[in-house]
């Protein structure tokens, strides 16, 4: 099987609903609405035996975006499944349902960036602290932390502007 | 009066001589480790700087653990191996001063050192010094019963008397018949594969494990309490090997010249048993890796319990 | 120099404590123990429980979760006793510190249970084997004005 076998399977299959965009020899994008994520992973996952590697987010003005990495280690292409979850709700349907290796990292995109997974086994914080308070997200773009992060930066302009300059 | 006074002044200088020997005996066990591991080892006051050190730190007695035990069992392991000092090194020095059965009273004091070890390691209120605690108490039924095997073995081999006296005495004026022989060399064998367990060495240090529970009964002692444990374990390290010399290798004496007994050659020989049984103990140390506490019951009653019992009918033949 | 220092200087116990580090430290660590450095023949070794500890070779960030860990590993230990903060983050905080994890570099951690603890600072990323020895040298250098 090549990139283009791989390509053209997905697109009979999943292309009624979903967008397939091959960026280069060894990626493939699947853009999936989130009515229809849990079809599209079980069809990567189950059917063409792909690999789930990790799970990443993206935090975006209206939606906060999952990406699921597949990877195809004979063929050595990276197949990723984009869904994503509007704001202010950010509910989304979890893969955890389909197979138990995607538990933990839903878990982490939960508590760094505050997506919901409806029907996961286990709907805990994973990785901040115990004493962490409920419901602030650090990873999303308008946290707290994240402004006073930039404000931190500009005090250290600040400051070696004024050692520099004599 | 006379006596007494005799007594004590030998128990003081047979303590602190044993003392000097075992931190002497540490420093040639780091000394050959560090070398066979292509490094440079420490200097030779090492052991004695770390005692020192360790005097001189807070002793710290946790919250969760009952004082008393915490801090007498030290004292008793100790005092156990202090008094089984003195004992082997006056049988050594003057053979017609022990009394009969003095062999049963020293092995009944070196197992003290291994409870003292338990009741610290239990008194403490530390999940992992209780697991500690467990293993050498698993470990003590290994090797406790082979090692008094082997000992018997000697005994009926050679001199058939329950004396450490009679024991050097005996094993250099007699010739012993060749099952005994065999006998009394598998019984050497069995002890030294003992010697490992009690001491804690690797492979048989499963008590103290470093990196799996953080050195087992030993986690929650600092300070003095802690000094008293490694001078315990030092002083292990030179009894047990003297123990062995003196009732298999005929103690001080030179037995295969006769009529050359003490003197330099004595001295020198007595010198050169006891550090080839230390550095054959410690190679042995640093080229095994640790056992499992159940590989190690299934060696000590599978492996060395027959042998043990072999050397015992081989030499009462 | 009395007795007690010098078998102090010459006997030092370190616990390796990592607190949020990206392991490199750590490895810089343990090398100091290998052949070619060998901090044995100064008679450092490595300490299995942290009361045993001289010195507690700190590496990392405090991360949030660890900070109350790192206040109570430096009571259990055993006065006096050094801490060596290994590599920049332990240091400073290094490029981690505007994290949302971040909760002080390793001196103000340990500063809030102790104001008057040895503390000696070793900068790298990660630091040589010859830097940490020099760092450890330096705070024992410190007790003798104890």
């Amino acid at each position: 099987m090549t990139i283009e076998d791989v390509v053209n399977e997905l697109q009979e299959q999943l292309g009624s609903f979903a967008a397939i965009f091959q960026r280069n020899q060894k990626r493939v994008y699947v853009d999936v609405p989130p009515e229809q994520t849990l079809q599209a992973n079980r069809y990567v996952f189950e059917t063409m035996k792909g690999r789930l590697a990790t799970a990443t987010g993206r935090d975006t003005p209206e939606r906060i975006e999952v990406l699921y990495h597949y990877c195809f280690d004979s063929l050595g292409i990276v197949v990723t499944v984009r869904t994503w979850a509007l704001k202010p709700d950010c509910e989304l349907e979890s893969v955890a349902t389909i197979f138990p290796g995607a538990n933990f990292i839903e878990r982490e995109i939960y508590d760094l960036l505050g997506v919901k997974f409806l029907n996961h086994p286990d709907p805990r914080r994973l990785i901040l602290s115990d004493d962490w308070p409920e419901g602030v997200h650090p990873l999303r773009n308008d946290s707290p932390i994240r402004r006073a992060r930039n404000e931190t930066q500009e005090f250290m302009r600040a400051i070696t502007d004024e050692v520099t300059t004599p | 009066m006379d006596d007494y006074v005799l007594v004590i002044i030998a128990f003081i200088v047979g303590t602190i001589g044993t003392l000097v020997l075992g931190l002497i005996s540490k420093w040639i066990d780091r000394k050959v480790t560090a070398r066979v591991q292509w490094r440079k080892g420490p200097p030779w006051f090492q052991p004695f700087a770390d005692i020192i050190k360790l005097l001189g730190k807070e002793t710290i007695v946790p919250e969760t653990a009952r004082k008393t035990g915490f801090l007498l069992a030290p004292l008793l392991g100790f005092a156990a191996v202090a008094v089984a000092a003195t004992l082997i090194w006056m049988a050594n020095i003057n053979p017609e001063s022990g009394f009969f059965g003095d062999v049963i009273v020293v092995l009944y004091l070196l197992t003290i050192p291994s409870f003292a070890l338990i009741i610290g390691g239990s008194a403490s209120g530390n999940p992992l010094a209780a697991v500690g605690a467990g293993r050498e108490m698993k470990l003590i039924i290994a090797y406790e019963l082979p090692m008094l095997l082997a000992i018997l073995a000697a005994i009926y081999g050679s001199a058939n008397s329950f004396s450490l006296g009679q024991l050097i005495q005996n094993d250099t004026s007699n010739t012993i018949g060749i099952a005994a022989t065999i006998g009394c060399v598998l019984a050497f064998i069995v002890s030294l594969m003992c010697i490992q367990a009690k001491l804690g060495l690797v492979p048989f240090d499963i008590a103290e494990a470093g990196c799996e529970i953080a050195s087992g009964p030993y986690i929650e002692y600092s300070g003095a309490a802690l000094a008293l444990l490694h001078l315990t374990k030092a002083m292990l390290l030179a009894v047990l090997p003297l123990f062995l010399i003196t009732i298999f290798w005929g103690g001080f004496n030179v037995s295969f010249t006769e009529g050359v007994g003490a003197g330099i050659l004595g001295i020198l020989a007595a010198i050169g048993k006891y550090v080839l049984i230390i550095v054959v103990l410690v190679l042995v140390r640093n080229t095994n890796p640790r056992v499992r506490i159940d590989h190690a019951l299934k060696f000590f009653w599978f492996m060395m319990t027959p042998l043990a019992i072999l050397a015992l009918v081989l030499s009462l033949i | 120099m009395s007795l007690k220092t010098w078998a102090l200087k010459k006997s030092v116990w370190i616990y390796h404590a990592n607190v949020g580090a990206c392991n490199n430290c750590d490895i810089e660590v343990v090398d100091c123990l290998t052949p070619r450095y060998d901090i044995e023949r100064f008679g450092m070794i490595l300490a299995e429980s942290p009361r045993h500890a001289d010195a507690i070779a700190v590496c990392g960030i405090c991360t949030r979760q660890a900070r109350p860990r790192l206040q109570e590993l430096y009571l259990q230990a055993a006065k006096p006793c050094l801490v060596l903060c290994i590599g920049a983050c332990a240091c400073t905080g290094g490029i981690f510190r505007p994290c949302y994890h971040f909760a002080g570099p390793v001196d103000d951690v340990i500063r809030e249970v102790d104001p008057h603890a040895i503390i000696a600072y070793v900068p790298g990323c990660p630091p040589k084997p010859e830097a940490i020895i020099a760092g450890a040298v330096k705070a024992l250098g410190v007790l003798d004005n104890l």
